[in-house]
């Protein structure tokens, strides 16, 4: 990094707010994903003022920014290449105004996302994404990765709360996308924003659309003799014209993992179990909770436990939601895949990931999003164990192929980043992926926002893409 | 790529101005321009998979008759035209007046192919109800009035029918009243207010809603059901404001006006006037035409949008 960049970041917004320590750059390399890259500076902006004149800073030295949530991504969405600085949002982490009437709330990018269903707890309302790293990733990561959660089978994505975002382009000009106002002028640019991690500038405000919160819910745990048991009554569940709150699965592993953890009476000598949650108006739930069970004993559902109260609902959901800090137990090291598929093939797919898992000699576990197709398949493993490394990306790869193969697309809620980036083929055609590219230079045409991610490059990045390494936490 | 998609983009070509047509129920054709039709049918229909593909050029009509069969809808914004043709309903992006309880129309569409301003044709998003796997060019589509590129085939997400879709009447609504009125609702699917009474859609199962309507009553709300559905889109002129805002500006108008209340259109008889777009705003627009459509061909003159 040279001294001149450094310089003009730290009189920019302030020597305190830039630092470049090599503790603190190591640390900012990688995301949660364990794709390290190299941070050249990091700078903690705390007005969006401040955000633009390092975005000066960075393109009149002609160096390239990467924006930083809280780090919990999981694709190397946030891993700054070739030494990059890294525009840490943790400092902007003011809900600036919520509006319970028209249920909406203009929240800094760094607000993390559970503080903000806290906060609006007070009106009955939340916001409706929740990853399952709700506790500590931030709304302006959600944004950048347009990130899903076990309710947004019911709810929709984080697009559809995304009402707008103030954002930094490149070229330093901050522009609203999208508005308060339903019907703003021109294309859906905010839509074009969320999902583009990081690469298209940098949000600085956010409004976010609040969602009531139910007047009943019902949590309902069904466990089965066979996972095909299991993913059938999934598609018979949304063929019968519901859509649950929430449908996640567990296979036996993973069952085993997390009742040694949470001791919630999880059947662990089942081979899968769907956790269905219903919510909404009373009738609507009862009704649905009956036609559930109905289903579920109709594919040979062995047990249907509904929960009696709000402990043993948060019981439920903590073994659902804590199910990789559970891994632990059985071995030190994970990499943890998001494919989505129709979910009409997710039995087949599932034997597909299990045949790979069994080929490569690894472990795996799924714990996923069953209702919208989206996987999650978990392989666990010692990395100390000499060659692994390269059974879990031949894995890993054998799996993201299956799952396209079957009608399905890369990822359902991780996005691309560096992790995908090499697939995008896969899925899509030089002459799509053109398209994306033009997505990307209509916003920044300098090509200074997040580099590297997303879109595989044919040529021109060098060593930078030689170690995708692959994520284990 | 399919084959029906394939001889679209050859009908389209690669040189000359063309204009899509669908129904012709939003945007009428201009004279001298080489008319396309888009590709017409229901490929596919999943109903335990909740999704649709069709051809741009389906009938709304005929791609409703099918998914009601099992008991499902997309969500096109039909109640503001109620015909017209997929492509037609996308690429204007017009919502109805059902928007706060079944969201925007944007929220339907989760693939695209379409034939851009080079005949090529290009695909964005993909076939499943999740999916983050690149850019969200379906996002941008929508509302693009087809300039971005034609519309060949998409794949939709479908919604199951709700089991009761019910209006009613409330009088003496003051704008107290109405802000007491959206918090006392759980998950309206329509609120217009003209200053002096509101319309109120519910859905869902009939039993909630007769307990929501007792609810209201006990609150003073008393509320009278309407047979007939509201139609707030036969006034000429649509302003789009922020929801906090429609308080203030149909008491200032009321009885002239109607509000879709929690959303912020206002159906009134006057035009908004025009507002100013950031320049910035218009240059990313224009990067984008130039590259989707350099040759600005396709359907020239469709739709107000910013650096055409």
């Amino acid at each position: 990094m040279t001294s001149g960049l450094l310089d003009a970041l730290r009189s920019a917004i302030g020597p305190d707010s830039v630092r470049d320590n090599a503790t603190e750059l190591m640390l900012a390399g990688h995301d949660a994903s364990n794709l390290v890259g190299q941070a050249g500076a990091i700078c903690y902006p705390s007005t969006a003022d401040d955000v633009r004149r390092i975005v000066d800073v960075c393109r009149a030295h002609d160096v390239a920014f990467v924006a930083r949530g809280a780090g919990t991504g999981l694709a190397g969405g946030a891993t700054p290449i070739g030494g990059a600085v890294v525009v840490c949002t943790t400092k902007m982490n003011r809900i600036l105004d919520v509006d319970h009437v028209a249920r909406l709330a203009w929240v800094e990018p760094g607000v993390l996302n559970l503080d903000l269903t806290r906060h609006v707890s007070r009106w009955g309302l939340h916001f409706a994404p929740d990853p399952s790293s709700q506790q500590s990733c931030s709304i302006g990561g959600n944004v950048a990765n347009n990130s899903g959660g076990p309710h947004c089978l019911a709810e929709g994505v984080t697009s559809a709360h995304v009402l707008a975002c103030d954002v930094v382009l490149s070229d330093g000009s901050l522009v609203r996308l999208g508005g308060e106002e339903p019907e703003p002028d021109g294309l859906d640019l905010r839509g074009a924003f969320v999902g583009s991690e990081g690469m298209f500038g940098i949000t600085t405000a956010i409004c976010v659309r609040l969602t009531p919160d139910p007047t009943d819910v019902r949590t309902m745990l069904l466990d089965f003799d066979t996972v095909r048991a299991g993913t059938d009554t999934v598609s018979a569940i949304i063929a019968a014209g519901m859509v649950p709150a929430a449908l996640e699965m567990m296979d036996r592993l993973c069952l085993q993992a997390v009742e040694a953890y949470i001791h919630a009476g999880l059947p662990t000598d089942a081979a899968a179990a769907l956790l269905v949650e219903i919510a909404g108006a009373p009738a609507a739930v009862a009704t649905d909770a009956e036609t559930v069970e109905r289903i579920g004993r109709e594919h040979g559902a062995r047990t249907v436990r509904v929960a009696r109260d709000e402990a043993e609902r948060a019981l439920l959901w903590k073994g659902r939601k804590n199910a990789f800090g559970a891994i632990a137990r059985i071995k030190p090291n994970y990499y943890l895949h998001d494919t989505v598929v129709p979910r009409r093939h997710l039995s087949d797919v599932l034997d597909h990931v299990y045949r790979i898992a069994a080929e490569q000699d690894l472990l795996v576990l799924n714990v996923f999003h069953a209702g919208d197709g989206n996987l999650h398949p978990l392989l666990v493993f010692d990395k100390r164990e000499p060659g692994v490394l390269e059974r879990v990306h031949r894995a890993g790869a054998a799996i993201v192929e299956v799952s396209v193969a079957h009608g399905g697309v890369l990822s359902g809620e991780h996005g691309i980043g560096l992790e995908k980036r090499d697939y995008m083929p896969l899925l899509f055609s030089d002459l799509d992926l053109e398209a994306q590219g033009w997505m990307r230079s209509a916003f920044d045409p300098l090509g200074l926002a997040n580099p590297f991610k997303v879109l595989p490059s044919p040529s021109g990045c060098g060593d930078a893409h030689a170690h995708v390494e692959g994520l284990w936490v | 790529m399919s084959a029906r998609a394939a001889s679209f983009a050859e009908e389209i070509g690669a040189i000359g101005e063309v204009w899509i047509r669908g129904a012709g129920s939003r945007v009428t054709a201009p004279d001298s321009v080489r008319i396309v039709n888009a590709p017409a049918g229901v490929w596919s229909f999943q109903p335990d998979e909740m999704t649709v593909s069709c051809g741009a050029g389906t009938p709304v009509a005929e791609l409703d008759a099918t998914l009601r069969a099992r008991g499902q809808y997309v969500n096109l914004g039909q109640r503001r035209h109620g015909s017209g043709t997929v492509g037609g309903a996308l690429a204007t992006g017009w919502n109805d007046h059902l928007r706060l309880g079944r969201g925007h129309l944007r929220e339907s569409l989760l693939e695209v192919h379409l034939v851009d301003g080079r005949g090529n044709v290009v695909k964005g998003g993909g076939p499943t109800v999740k999916n983050v796997s690149g850019f969200d060019l379906c996002r941008l589509v929508v509302g693009s009035h087809g300039r971005l590129g034609a519309l060949a085939e998409v794949t939709l997400r479908t919604r199951p029918i709700p089991l009761a879709t019910r209006w009613f009447r409330i009088d003496d609504m003051s704008t107290t009243r109405i802000m007491e009125l959206i918090t006392r609702l759980y998950r309206p699917s329509s609120i217009l207010w003209d200053g002096r009474h509101a319309l109120v859609c519910l859905e869902g199962h009939p039993s909630d809603i007769d307990s929501t309507v007792l609810d209201l009553r006990r609150h003073g709300l008393v509320s009278e059901e309407v047979d007939d559905e509201p139609n707030p889109s036969d006034r000429p002129h649509r302003w789009s404001v922020t929801p906090s805002q429609v308080f203030d500006h149909v008491s200032a108008r009321a009885g002239r006006v109607v509000a879709e209340v929690g959303v912020g259109v206002i159906h009134s008889d006057e035009m908004q006037p025009e507002r100013t777009n950031d320049p910035a705003i218009i240059e990313i627009h224009r990067r984008l035409w130039a590259s989707f459509d350099p040759d600005r061909r396709l359907n020239p003159g469709a739709g107000n949008l910013p650096g055409r």
